[in-house]
């Protein structure tokens, strides 16, 4: 089967006039059809770095981003920066309005997207009156909305306190299961990485290279979430496996 | 309502009663000093005027409407000079914005003509333009629109980082960062922008009335103050808060109206 994306030999620079940052070198992975895939490595490695160049808002020095034929890529940031003067609705919206597409269908589709992950009622809502969690949730339907292959979530759960946190990555875990979407997500949390991931990309300090692929096979009562996870026997094992590879170099 | 409550409302209340008479009994107090000491002849009516004197212009002034002609010409250049402040100084905040190479060529001249006076720039106006309403208005807008582009711009800039990156995973061209996130996440600042310059433009137009004009209350307190008609200056100067008290309220309500369309 092809790979939904590889990365071959990707490498990046940032230049200042004080000089020249090597930001990735190098760097070599792919990920499948229905993945769920995260990438840890030490903060300023270059991670978000590494899923700007894959979604093209920046063009690689060397090396080459290979997606599927007619695959689109979405991108939830950190923060959820819906718009304050937009209600739930039309924040949804705007990825379709800036391809300028519109429809019945759309509404009717935000609507079934609404009702489906829980916003019903906060339709015509300004981000100021949803919880945290809500307000998560409306992001990743916004990012949803344009239809992605492959989903890249950029620490999208950093922002969150503790408890939102672990509820807010069961309601994604759901959300892209049901829409059966591939994910890669970027963290620095190594227990979030293990309680979501199939699949772990370990990332050197920068300049980041690929330093260890890691499997997740982990034995769940029932069907595995995020949160049942990591009450498994194994997720211990795991969690000091990579925390061993990512202090490894000090 | 505990007693402790009402009791606090009350107190509150009370203050505010308070604040109130004594605003009140300020305004009175002036206007009743000023009407006996020139009754008294402790001050010459001829060169304070009299608030009797002022309101007995005005009744004569406007048995005639020459008082309504003068302020609506002075409310009419007020108006049209605000909206060229505000469009002027939107499109130029959009194109530097747009284009930073510009916005970096431009700088200095921008910075010094927002600091010069402008009131410096009126005579030469008026041999260029002539002595006419060209002149008033471009005096006008001369005053408010280099600070309006220099802060516009200055906000367009500090609009979330994060925000342009998310447009732009969405597919969002310059376009769209400045149609869906640039120019509606600013509503707030461009209001507060419009709040000063209602009042810069209304100095610029009485300074281009001072130089260039036949109309006016600018024109009427130059006039006033030639002749040594002190009830025309005075009476003038009266209008004069009237309507920029009135014009500020007329933005603030202009906010009241927008922002509560806007995130709540």
């Amino acid at each position: 089967m092809k790979h939904l994306l590889e990365v071959n030999n990707l490498s990046y620079a940032y230049h200042t006039l004080q000089g020249e940052t090597l930001v990735l070198d190098h760097v070599n992975f792919s990920i499948e059809q229905g993945e769920f895939v995260a990438i840890v490595g030490p903060s300023g490695c270059g991670k978000s770095t590494l899923l700007s160049l894959i979604c093209h808002l920046l063009e690689p020095d060397s090396g080459e981003i290979v997606l599927g034929d007619h695959k689109k890529t979405g991108y939830m940031l950190q923060k959820d920066h819906l718009l304050e003067w937009r209600t739930t609705y039309k924040n949804i919206a705007l990825g379709p309005e800036i391809a300028c597409q519109s429809s019945l269908d759309l509404s009717q589709k935000i609507d079934t997207m609404l009702t489906n992950y829980q916003l019903d009622g906060f339709r015509n809502a300004k981000p100021n009156q949803l919880s945290g969690g809500m307000r998560q949730r409306a992001a990743l339907i916004r990012t949803l909305m344009t239809e992605p292959d492959l989903l890249l979530l950029d620490e999208p759960f950093s922002a969150l306190d503790y408890q939102t946190r672990l509820s807010v990555s069961d309601d994604v875990w759901d959300i892209l299961k049901h829409e059966k979407k591939t994910a890669l997500l970027i963290t620095h949390d190594i227990s979030e990485a293990i309680s979501m991931a199939d699949r772990i990309i370990i990332l050197s300090a920068r300049p980041a290279t690929v330093k260890k692929e890691i499997s997740v096979k982990l034995s769940c009562p029932g069907e595995r979430t995020p949160f049942l996870s990591r009450s498994s026997p194994e997720f211990k094992d795991y969690f000091n496996l990579v925390w061993k590879e990512l202090n490894h170099d000090e | 309502m505990s007693d402790r409550q009402l009791a606090f409302i009350r107190q509150a209340a009370r203050q505010k009663r308070i604040i109130l008479g004594l605003r009140l009994l300020i305004f009175v107090l002036f206007i009743a000093l000023w009407e006996i000491s020139t009754k008294l002849e402790w001050i010459d009516s001829f060169i304070f005027s009299s608030p009797s004197r002022i309101l007995f212009c005005f009744l004569e002034m406007a048995e005639s409407h020459t008082i309504f002609y003068h302020v609506g010409v002075t409310l009419g250049e007020t108006f049209f000079s605000f909206f060229l402040v505000i469009v002027i100084g939107i499109l130029l905040a959009v194109l530097l914005w747009w284009n930073e190479t510009v916005a970096r060529v431009l700088e200095p001249y921008l910075v010094v003509l927002n600091s010069l006076p402008k009131t410096a720039l009126a005579p030469v106006f008026i041999v260029w333009l002539g002595n006419n309403m060209k002149t008033i208005i471009v005096a006008a807008v001369s005053v408010a629109v280099f600070s309006t582009t220099i802060t516009l711009y200055n906000t367009f800039q500090e609009m979330d980082p994060g925000k342009i990156k998310m447009i732009r995973t969405l597919g969002g061209q310059k376009k769209d960062i400045l149609c869906k996130l640039i120019l509606p996440g600013n509503v707030p600042a461009i209001i507060s922008a419009m709040k000063v310059d209602i009042g810069l433009t209304l100095v610029g137009v009485i300074i281009g009335e001072f130089v260039a004009a036949k109309a006016g209350l600018g024109y009427l307190i130059i006039y006033g103050s030639q002749v040594f008609k002190l009830d025309y200056v005075l009476l003038s100067i009266v209008i004069l808060c009237l309507i920029s008290t009135g014009l500020y309220l007329l933005i603030s309500l202009l906010e009241k109206l927008c922002l509560k369309h806007y995130s709540v």
